[in-house]
This record gives C-alpha cells, structure tokens and sequence, in this order.
C-alpha cells in the first residue's frame, strides 16, 4: 500500500524520540524550534527545492508552496532566528544523513523506507 | 562599549571563516559550521512631483524621485549573511548590506553582528547589532523576497529612519494553545542614522534605545503587540545658523525664540512607539493589518497614527493583493505667534520647518507578486496617495500647501541564495 504522497518523517536509529506529532514536526521544519521534544538538537533536512516529494511535504504539512516557504524562510534567516533545514540531493542522502547524524530528521516517500532509519511521524 | 562589542563579535564571525573556509569539506556531516546566503532586489520606481519626491523611507533621501522620473536607487539592494555555529547553543551572524545611503561606510553597511546563546532549548540571548522589533517588518523591511508587497507600507514604515541597534535582546518562546508565545525584550542604542528633510541632513541617535514584544502564532494566525522607547540625541549642522538667528532674536525684541530654540533641540528628547500586528496567512488567502502610535516629547515631531490593512488572494504562483494605508497626525502643528515685523522672515521660515513635519496622508495600492521560481518573484504595484498638508513622507526642499494626489509605480524582481 505505497503511495506517492505517503511521506513519512524518519529519524537515527539511536534517536530516543519515538514518535512526533504534527504540530512537533511543524514546529521543527518551521523554525520555532531547534530541539526535539526531550531537548536534543535537531538538525532537519530538506528535499531538494524542485522535486514531488518537497511539494507533498509542506503541502500537506502546513498548506504553502515551496515558494512560500522560501519567502517564509527568508524572513527566519534574514532576521537572524534561525536557519532553514539543510538541502540534501535525494532520498538517499537523505536517509544516509540521518544514519549518520543521531540528531538529523528528514522525510521520505515511503517506498524509499528501509530497516536502517526510524519512521517518527507522517505529513498527510 | 556596545561599538566594541559589535567589532569583536564582527570579527569573532568573520576570522575563522578566512581561516577554516575550507574545513567543513565533509559531505555527511550535516551541522555546518559556516553559511553563506544572500537576498536582493532589483527594483525600479517612478513617482513624485515636482515638490514631493518619491523615498522608501526617512533614511532613502539620498536619491528621491521627482516629478514622475525613473529611480533604480531607491528599492535595489544587495545582502549578504554569513551565519556561524559555533556549538549547539553558540551561533553568530554578520549581514552585510549594499544599497544608496548617504554614508556608505563599512560601518553603516552592517546590517547585523551578534551572538546568540540558548540558555535553554526556549531562551536566547543575543549581543551585537540587531535588528529593532518594532514592528511586524522592521527587522526584514530590506528582504523583499520575504513578503507579498514590492516594500513594506510607507505610511507605516516611512518614518521608520533606523534599522538596527547595538545592544542586547533576550527571547523566550512557549507552547500556548495550538500556537507558541513569543515573549522579547531588547535595549541598546541605535546610532548613525541619517535622515533628510526640510532642515537639512541630521544624524539621528537613539541611546538608550529599549522595548518589548509580546507575539502569538500559530500556522495561520500571527498576532503582536510591541512597544519600544529611545531617547533622541541628534547633530544637524545645518540648523545652527537657524539658532543663531534664534538667540539674536531672543535679545532683539522677539522673547519667545528662546522657546523655539528649545524646542529645535532633539537632543534628550524622547520618544515612544506603541504597536499591534495581525496576519492571517492560509492559501489562498493572506491577510495582514497593523496600527501604531508613535508619540514624541520633541515638538515638531507631531503624534502620528498610522495603519494598513492588506488582502492577498493566490492563484498558482501569482497572488494579486490589495492594500490601504493611512497616517495622520494626531494634532497640528499650531501656529507661531508672530513675531516683531523684523523677525517675520525668520517666523515665517519655521512655521514653514513645523509645517513640513505635517502628516496626513492615505493611499490604495493594487499589485501582485509571481513567483517565478522558488527563490525569484517579480512584484508590479501600483500606488495611489492622497496627502493633506505637510507631507512630511515625501522629500521635499521647500514648503508645500494645499492637497494633492501623487501615484508611485514599481517594478521589482526579488531574489535569495
């Protein structure tokens, strides 16, 4: 039962956060927070910019267009409160970034899901 | 003291980039040490007359816009940041900013340069240069890319002369209902801040310069309320000849220009903003309104009221809007007691100084942003001013009377990287 607008939000294996709720996923990919839940730093990573996936994402997440998260990101930047997810190439780095970085969160189309990484929480 | 700081942490910022420029090389690691990113604008006004002179704000006299001409100076800047991380909860900032200024100083050019530390996952401090968090966009009024209008409101952000002030702010956020409460407080001083008007160039001070924001957000609502007081300390160089003729007149038949020469005076004065902001922002829809005060001990400063309210409507990548703002004067500007017949020019000149400082002005203005691509937008606006008396918005040599309309045109093409 794979979709392609399935997009779930992974983290690192060791990652004591178990699961994240909308708004928590919100929270990070919108800048107001830099910490998971329990405190630990948070390092999200985007899709890159032109691709379905990154669409669907904040589509589904908080209704606004690629664009508009870039106008929204640029006003987070630019006065200096915080600094947008980090653009990876694909799914595969995404997920490759995450194996590696115990405070990375990405998300991912959910036929690219395997064993390695842990799925926290879903954007639809 | 805080000009040490900000070199320090400027400096701080900048030296480890010229030396580890090339250290963050690995590809997996995802926690950069340095950033650099940038944002733009391209942008091209016409408006004005002959008398009234098109400017952005109080601080873009440089290059105003007469009588229908065209100016490329006015809205077109460049910006650059560079964003450091030191630990998780040590990160510092340089923005750099290339526009017409009157003094163009590498000094002046230095939008931001702080550190910031979390206390803890909700509390930053910040020191350096900052932006002011006056208003909804005070602090990104130079990233155009940022929102829907080809510049923020003039009526409201027009006599907004300064930027940024060097001192130190702490935030707070938490959880509230659906949305997160974001609580500021900040003070510093704010200085070197020019602004053109009918007495000539002034540097303007804010020392002290302190205020406090309360914000609520959630994914679609933004609601703020904000106040902020600076003590005024400024040099004009231009209007001691004025108050020479000031004192003379005082000794010579006219008592009252003591008075007047006190009240010339900016320097120890204060002044007060008091400010609310609402946003409603779910597609297709994008709603915004704000409304202050802005009060002064300094007498040719009238109280001013002013607020906007715009409507946005998205179609794909274009989203036309529509927007109307006021500014008015609370009070007017009186009138000066006339003065002993060889003193008349010399009365008549700052009636005409008190006159200039009038405001009463409203405007509509129909446009639309395409967002071409993700980090490209192209916004045509077309404005349309009714202003009353003074004009105090406009740049202007000499005095002006009577109303008028006046319509401002923009093209501008916005961009980040």
């Amino acid at each position: 039962m794979c979709f392609a607008a399935d997009v779930l939000v992974i983290v690192n294996q060791a990652n004591e956060v178990s699961s994240l709720d909308k708004k928590q996923i919100i929270d990070l990919y919108m800048g107001r927070y830099q910490n998971f839940p329990n405190g630990e730093a948070a390092f999200p990573l985007d899709q890159p910019p032109v691709s379905e996936i990154r669409t669907i994402f904040y589509q589904n997440l908080v209704n606004k267009s690629v664009a508009q998260m870039n106008a929204y990101w640029a006003k987070l930047l630019f006065t200096g409160r915080a600094s947008p997810p980090r653009v990876m190439t694909d799914s595969l780095a995404v997920k490759r970034a995450v194996r590696e970085n115990k405070g990375a969160i990405g998300y991912i189309d959910s036929v690219d899901l395997d064993k390695t990484v842990k799925v926290v929480g879903r954007a639809d | 003291m805080f000009f040490k700081i900000f070199r320090i942490i400027f400096f701080a910022n900048l030296l480890p980039l010229l030396i580890l420029a090339d250290a963050s090389a690995d590809s997996n690691d995802i926690t950069d040490r340095f950033k650099l990113s940038g944002f733009g604008t391209l942008g091209v006004v016409s408006g004005g007359d002959e008398e009234l002179g098109f400017q952005r704000d109080w601080s873009r006299g440089n290059s105003p816009v007469f009588d229908e001409d065209f100016s490329v100076k006015q809205d077109s800047l460049l910006g650059l940041q560079l964003d450091a991380r030191m630990t998780d909860n040590l990160k510092g900032a340089v923005q750099l900013i290339a526009r017409d200024r009157l003094d163009n100083s590498l000094g002046k050019s230095v939008e931001w340069a702080f550190l910031g530390y979390d206390l803890t996952p909700n509390t930053r401090v910040r020191a350096g240069r900052m932006g002011v968090d006056l208003f909804m966009l005070s602090e990104n009024r130079n990233v155009d890319f940022s929102y829907l209008w080809a510049r923020p409101p003039v009526e409201f952000y027009g006599p907004i002369a300064f930027d940024n002030f060097d001192g130190m702010d702490m935030t707070h956020i938490m959880p509230l209902w659906d949305g997160d409460l974001r609580f500021k407080v900040f003070g510093g001083v704010s200085k070197n801040n020019t602004i053109t008007g009918r007495t000539g160039e002034s540097s303007l001070d804010l020392k002290p310069l302190y205020g406090a924001s309360v914000i609520w957000e959630d994914n679609t609502w933004l609601a703020r309320i904000s106040l902020a007081s600076g003590e005024l300390d400024s040099s004009n160089v231009a209007l001691q000849p004025l108050l020479n003729y000031l004192t003379l007149a005082s000794q010579t038949g006219w008592p009252e220009a003591a008075s007047i020469s006190e009240d010339l005076e900016l320097s120890g004065k204060s002044t007060y903003y008091y400010a609310a902001g609402l946003a409603y922002d779910n597609a297709p829809w994008q709603v915004q309104s704000e409304v202050n005060l802005i009060e002064s001990e300094y007498d040719f400063f009238l109280p001013v009221i002013s607020a906007y309210v715009s409507v946005g409507h998205q179609f794909g990548p274009v989203t036309p809007y529509f927007l109307a703002a006021l500014a008015k004067n609370t009070e007017d500007s009186g009138s000066l007691n006339s003065a002993p017949s060889q003193w008349t020019p010399l009365q008549k000149e700052l009636q005409g100084i008190k006159d200039s400082y009038e405001l009463d002005q409203k405007s509509l203005s129909l446009g639309f942003r395409w967002d071409i691509h993700y980090d490209l937008a192209l916004k045509l606006q077309w404005d349309h001013h009714w202003v009353k008396q003074g004009g105090s918005l406009w740049y202007q040599q000499t005095g002006v009377e009577g109303e008028r309309t006046l319509d401002t045109f923009s093209l501008n093409l916005n961009f980040v990287f």
